[in-house]
Parts: C-alpha cells; structure tokens; sequence
C-alpha cells in the first residue's frame, strides 16, 4: 500500500541525486583548465539528459526486470511496460513503482558521469556519445542487475550495497583509470600548467554533491524513518571526516591546508560511505571517513608516478573510496542498523569481509574489461580523441563552438 | 563503545596535527587590488 510519507522522501530524493550531475560537472568544471570548462559541464548535462532516456526505454528493464540466469534483467519492461504507478513488492512496497524507476534512474546518470574526469581535456564529443550509451547499457544495467535486481547472482550472494559502492563508484573508477590509460596522457601535460581554472567552482560543486547526497543514500532507505534518518547521518558524518583528513594529510605534505584538498577528501568520503550508509552506525561511519581520507589521497600521491594520466584522479576517488567503502561495509554493518543488512566482521561475521571482496573484485574486473572493448570498439569506428590542434586550442571551441568566459 | 573509543583518538590525533604544524610565513604579498582612495 502507498505510504505519502515514504513517496515523497523518494521523490525529494530522486531530485537531490538528479541534482549531483550537474554539481559534478561543476566540480569537475572548475579541476580543468578554461579552455575546456564548457565541455566538461556539457559531458554531465549531456548525459543526464540521454541517460533518462535510456532508462525509461530499456536501461530500466536490464537493470530491475524480471531475471534472466542472474545476470541481467532482459527487455519485459521496455518503454517502462508493466512499470505503473502500483508498487513493486520485490523492490518498494510502500511507493509507486515509478517513484522507484525514477530514483534509480539518477543513478544510472551519474554512474557515466563520474567517468568523464578520467578523460577530460581530450575525448572527440561523437566518442563520448557512443561511450556513454554503451557502457551505461552493457556495463552499468548488468551490474545494477547483479547487485540490487531481483534475482542479481551478487545480492543471492549476500553483498551489501546500500546506494552504489560497487555499482556506481568503482564501475565509474575502474572505467576511468581503463580510459585514462587506453586514451594516452594530455599533450601538453608534461611541459605547461594543467591547475584548475576555478577552485570556487570546483568547492561549489562539492558543497552540491555533498547536498545531493543525503538523497542519494539516505533516500536508498526508499522509506521516510529510523533508516533514512541513520544514512543521512552517517553520510554526513563519514564524508567530514574524510574532508578533515585529506586536508591533514596535504597540510603535512605541503605545510599549507589545501582547500581543493578538503573538498575532494570529502566527496572521497561520500563515495566511500555508500555502499555502507544504510548498514554502519555513526562511529563506523567516522571510521569509514578517516579511511577514505588517508586512501584516496594516498591514491593520488601515486599519479605522478604511475604515469597515468587519469585527469581529475577518478580512480584514486571513486574506484579506491568504493573499494575501500564496499570493503568497510563488510568490517563495520551491524545489524543494530538494519535488520535486513548483516553483521561485518567487527560484530562477529568475517565472512561477509570475504563476500563484499568477491563483489568487488568482480566489479572491478567486469567493468575494466568491458570498458576496454568498448574503446576499442570506438576508436576503430569513430576514434576517441580529438586532433592535436583541438586539443590546443581547447574542447570548447573546437567540439562546441562555444567559450565559456568572454572576457 | 570500542568503536566510539577509537573514534574519538582519530579525530584527537587530527587536532593535535592540527595544533603541531608550525606555521608558515609568506614573505611575498600578493599584488593588492587597485583602491582610489579619495582625500
């Protein structure tokens, strides 16, 4: 039966998260140089728009249709049939079962979002269509189907993923860090200034993701109460922690706190409490923040030396924050949280330490293989890059025709 | 409790980081905005 309370917490969810595209873009807006500012934002705003309507087309019904061996959810709800305004007992008893499409679909759009950083400054924008479409059709949809459809060989398994560590955050990293090393390093990376353009964009577009956030795991609870109410603190909870030691971290580096350094701490931290936010209590969530704190700018210290050229360091965020969040989940869940989550090793269960491994590990391999056929696919067609003299003059202006400051 | 306990030493342990930084001193100003200063 519809619960009014229950559906409209979902739907003020379902826009806080459609909210977090744009902040990306933002965000990520700000990291890249002026010249390609304009195309940076587009990547986002792009795929929100072709996302929502892949989804309502078919990307819906591989990702929560009726199953197929566990693997995928098949087309029995292409063109949302059989998704009406009822709800859906195996997915949101209390709301519509439009309330839910829609809420998932937000996700399934910043999933191929959060991959741009890996590439930005340097993809033709035709490839990047291409891209988005397939890799959210065969790579998001399968593994959407596989962690939280029913039937999904992961969820059968037991892993925990409250809103998307695996899903969203170490798909989208792991594709990244394929894309940065498949696409080649920046022209002029070695030999001219790649800062950021607009650090007050880049914190604006934070303080957004941040904000969009308390949706996107508090409004995975898909009810109004003690659950939600647990995620929206933990989520806040994790992700200042991890603000605070990032900005630590690059304070004793460089005898100076960083405020580029807080602000990508904490999105790190919100990436990482994800997959635990409906499953860990306050202290664990703290925990959870310290860690992704230290990881993830551990991870981005390495950069330089791996050669790597992963632009807005995507994997070093989403894919380490993910593994180490998704991985966490199996330290810290407690049942005191969520009856239907489980115990993690800190309360007794090490065994579901063992069960999130395996669903990071095949994320991780899933995603990075097919993210790689994808590319090659594309660049024997379309090819990924734009040409060296695009490339200097900016993604703006040469796949836009467009300046983002007329000054 | 024992995850409160340790907790709170890891937030303590940022704050005493915090607290243990010397400061740096910026010798070099950066180029000042342009004031009309009116008699």
């Amino acid at each position: 039966m519809i619960n009014s309370g229950d559906t409209a917490w979902v739907l003020a969810s379902t826009a806080l998260v459609m909210l977090m595209t744009p902040a990306l873009g933002f965000f990520y807006g700000g990291l890249v140089r002026r010249k390609n500012v304009l195309a940076t934002i587009m990547q986002s705003f792009f795929i929100l728009c072709m996302i929502s309507v892949q989804w309502v087309l078919f990307g819906y019904s591989l990702a929560f249709g009726p199953d197929h061996g566990h693997l995928i959810g098949g087309l029995d709800w292409f063109g949302l049939n059989h998704v009406g305004l009822k709800p859906d007992p195996d997915y949101a008893a209390t709301i519509p079962h439009q309330a839910y499409m829609a809420f998932q679909m937000m996700f399934a759009v910043i999933t191929p979002a959060i991959i741009t950083g890996g590439f930005a400054e340097r993809k033709r924008f035709k490839a990047f269509v291409l891209f988005s479409l397939l890799w959210s059709t065969v790579v998001y949809d399968p593994i959407a189907h596989w962690v939280w459809g029913a039937g999904g060989w992961l969820h059968r398994l037991g892993a925990l993923d409250f809103a998307g560590g695996t899903v969203v955050h170490i798909s989208s990293g792991t594709a990244a860090l394929v894309a940065a090393l498949v696409m080649g390093r920046r022209l002029s990376v070695e030999h001219h200034s790649t800062e950021p353009h607009d650090a007050t964009m880049t914190i604006l577009g934070a303080s957004l993701l941040w904000f969009g956030w308390f949706g996107f795991n508090a409004g995975s609870a898909l009810s109004a109460g003690a659950l939600a109410t647990s995620a929206f603190v933990v989520t806040n909870t994790a992700t200042a922690m991890a603000g605070l030691t990032w900005m630590t971290l690059s304070w004793v580096q460089n005898k100076q706190p960083s405020v580029l350094g807080v602000a990508a701490g904490a999105v790190a931290g919100l990436v990482a409490i994800t997959p635990a936010s409906g499953y860990v209590n306050p202290m664990g969530a703290l925990l959870i923040g310290a860690g992704a704190g230290a990881a993830c700018f551990g991870a981005a210290q390495l950069k330089p030396f791996l050669k790597v050229d992963d632009t807005l360091d995507v994997f070093a965020v989403h894919g380490i924050g993910g593994i180490w969040g998704a991985l966490a989940t199996g330290l810290f869940a407690t049942v005191s949280v969520n009856a239907a989550g489980g115990n993690g090793a800190f309360f007794g269960n090490p065994h579901q330490l063992l069960t999130q491994a395996i669903a990071v590990g095949a994320t991780l391999l899933y995603s990075g293989g097919m993210t790689l056929v994808i590319l090659k696919v594309i660049d024997v067609f379309v090819g990924l890059r734009v040409h060296p003299e695009e490339e200097h003059v900016g993604l703006d202006s040469s796949q836009h025709g467009e300046l983002a400051y007329q000054i | 409790m024992t995850l409160a306990i340790i907790a709170g030493i890891v937030f303590l342990a940022h704050v005493a980081v915090w607290l243990g930084i010397p400061g740096t001193r910026v010798t070099e100003s950066a180029p000042a905005d342009v004031v009309m200063e009116t008699a």
